[in-house]
């Protein structure tokens, strides 16, 4: 008897998780082989979301397509929207305002935060833990009403266009974000509190799913992902593109590159980006809405570098018209890092309305191809943890 | 044996610690809105569904360019017939219907529309039992002209 569980036991076996998995964060579909408890082998199925979005924008000029891209990842929209922006305007030579850089860094930066704070809920709710959950919708509540007043909606945004940003700051929405990004570290305090020193999370995430530095570079893994093990990759600081260079902020790194150092990065890394908002509320060419509006009426100086009647006090270059709107023939490629990684967007332009291609380099599509090194030889009560850790987004994945 | 139990002390302080900030919730004011009695307070950029605006005198505010068919990112979501009247040579927009259900609320078409005739409203509660009652024609999708006026005021009070 003991002999035939024995034999039983030592067949592999195969399990078929999701793709409605509730811990998948989407739809993701992996096929695992197992040996007892222990897995030994993974393969991910990918496409389940594949809406085109590439060959999409082949037939739709560059306006109609912007507002798709918010959808190739839903939690941080702002993000895709500049990418595509950068790439156009590299293209078209179209000089962007720093009143318009601003805005976007101010926006993109909270969008990373918002983010963030949906993964720290998600992650703690795969390993069991779900008040978390809650707080961190709370606080993701502030930053999306912020968000809803600035540009209409919640999530899907369609707020920078070619060459600036559609609308202005409404009224009074700085002194909000400055209150916001003076409340928020206690509240992160309080995450730390829970979270940091936890026994029961130490004991889950320390030392699961360690990912090399040789690994991670070899199969692609950009943002936190590859900064929690120890790979200072940030093109914040190494490829600057917006108004980075004009923010004081530093590259949160850690070492060992388990579970737990990609949460601690990540965490740190929230910190960070409040700083980066702080000082670019603070130094937003104009400043506030009201006041640049008084001064632009009275200021008639006629300059190009005045502070509120000039160049880098508007919010576009000049107002582009949608329906005419065309680039030269060139092809460009904007990189830029997201909340998951770096995002790049590769777009050719034939000198017509429309894009001739368009190709996305999604960073989550990278961290999917790494999850069967991460839990090979390990606990299948580890797959969701280390899943969880990677901050996976299915339809970035398929897009 | 000296390292477990100084491994069990820290946790049940650790454990200890995050009960405690867990605890601080129970005086604090409740952040849920409780929904269906409660309505939220949407912001005047709020892009809700979409609606046609009439001038004071009850006339269509379109003057049927179709530009909104332009810009659209949803092929065919906005289809305008539209006559010429053979007396005074004038556009008529005979047809202007709008599938809501596929809608995207990109918000392209109220912006690029000359005369500010295609707006988003607050309305968001857009759930019904078929796809065919999603699609609004002209009748459902034009407001009368006190209704107009009222969201022409928002608008001009958000531009300012």
């Amino acid at each position: 008897m003991n002999k035939l569980i024995e034999n039983s036991i030592k067949k592999d076996m195969l399990i078929n998780v999701g793709p409605q998995h509730p811990s998948t964060h989407g739809v993701l579909r992996l096929i695992l082989t197992l040996e007892g408890e222990i897995i030994k082998d993974t393969k991910p199925v990918i496409g389940y979301l594949h809406r085109g979005k590439e060959k999409l924008a082949e037939s739709r000029t560059y306006f109609q397509y912007l507002p798709m891209v918010d959808r190739v990842d839903y939690l941080s929209g702002f993000f895709y929207q500049a990418a595509l922006c950068y790439a156009a305007e590299s293209i078209g030579e179209i000089k962007v305002p720093k009143r318009a850089e601003y805005i976007r860094l101010i926006t993109m930066e909270f969008n990373r935060i918002a983010s963030h704070l949906l993964w720290l809920g998600s992650f703690l709710l795969d390993l069991g833990a779900t008040s978390p959950l809650f707080y961190v919708f709370r606080e993701r509540e502030k930053i999306i009403t912020l968000f809803e007043e600035l540009t209409g909606q919640r999530m899907m945004y369609n707020f920078y266009t070619y060459g600036g940003v559609k609308k202005d700051f409404p009224e009074g929405w700085i002194a909000k974000a400055i209150d916001l990004c003076k409340e928020m570290p206690k509240l992160f305090d309080e995450y730390e509190a829970i979270i940091t020193k936890n026994p029961i999370v130490l004991e889950r995430t320390q030392k699961t799913g360690i990912l090399s530095k040789e690994l991670g570079l070899n199969y692609g893994i950009t943002g936190p992902n590859i900064r929690a093990s120890g790979v200072n990759l940030d093109l914040r600081k190494s490829n600057t593109y917006s108004v980075y260079n004009e923010t004081d902020f530093k590259t949160c790194l850690a070492q060992s590159g388990d579970s737990y150092a990609r949460y601690i990065v990540r965490v740190q890394e929230m910190r960070e980006s409040l700083k980066i908002v702080e000082q670019a509320l603070k130094q937003i060419p104009g400043g506030t809405p009201e006041k640049l509006k008084v001064k632009k009426v009275n200021c008639n100086c006629n300059r190009e570098e005045c502070e509120y009647c000039g160049f880098d006090s508007k919010l576009a270059e000049k107002k582009i018209n949608p329906m005419t709107f065309k680039l030269p023939i060139g092809e460009a490629t904007a990189m830029i890092e997201s909340a998951r990684g770096i995002i790049a967007c590769y777009l050719v332009s034939d000198g017509t309305a429309k894009p001739y291609r368009i190709k996305w380099r999604t960073p989550s599509f990278s961290a999917v191809q790494i999850l069967p090194e991460l839990i090979k030889n390990s606990p299948y009560s580890d797959l969701m943890p280390i899943f969880g850790s990677l901050d996976v987004v299915l339809p970035e994945v398929d897009r | 044996m000296k390292n477990a139990v100084n491994k069990t002390i820290s946790g049940i302080i650790e454990i200890a610690r995050g009960m405690a900030t867990i605890m601080k919730h129970f005086f604090r004011p409740s952040i849920t809105l409780e929904y269906p009695e409660k309505k939220p307070d949407l912001p005047p950029r709020f892009r809700g569904r979409l609606a046609l605006l009439t001038n004071s005198d009850g006339t269509d505010a379109c003057i049927g360019c179709k530009s909104c068919v332009k810009v659209c990112p949803c092929v065919d979501l906005i289809q305008i017939e539209t006559s010429k009247d053979p007396e005074t040579k004038k556009i008529v927009v005979e047809q202007f219907t709008i599938d809501i259900g596929r809608c995207i609320f990109c918000g392209n078409c109220t912006e690029i529309c000359p005369k500010n005739a295609i707006v988003s409203t607050d309305e968001f509660e857009l759930a019904d039992y078929s796809r065919e009652s999603l699609v609004f024609d002209k009748k459902a999708l034009t407001l009368d002209p006190e209704k107009s006026q009222r969201l022409r005021d928002k608008k001009e009070k958000e531009v300012k």
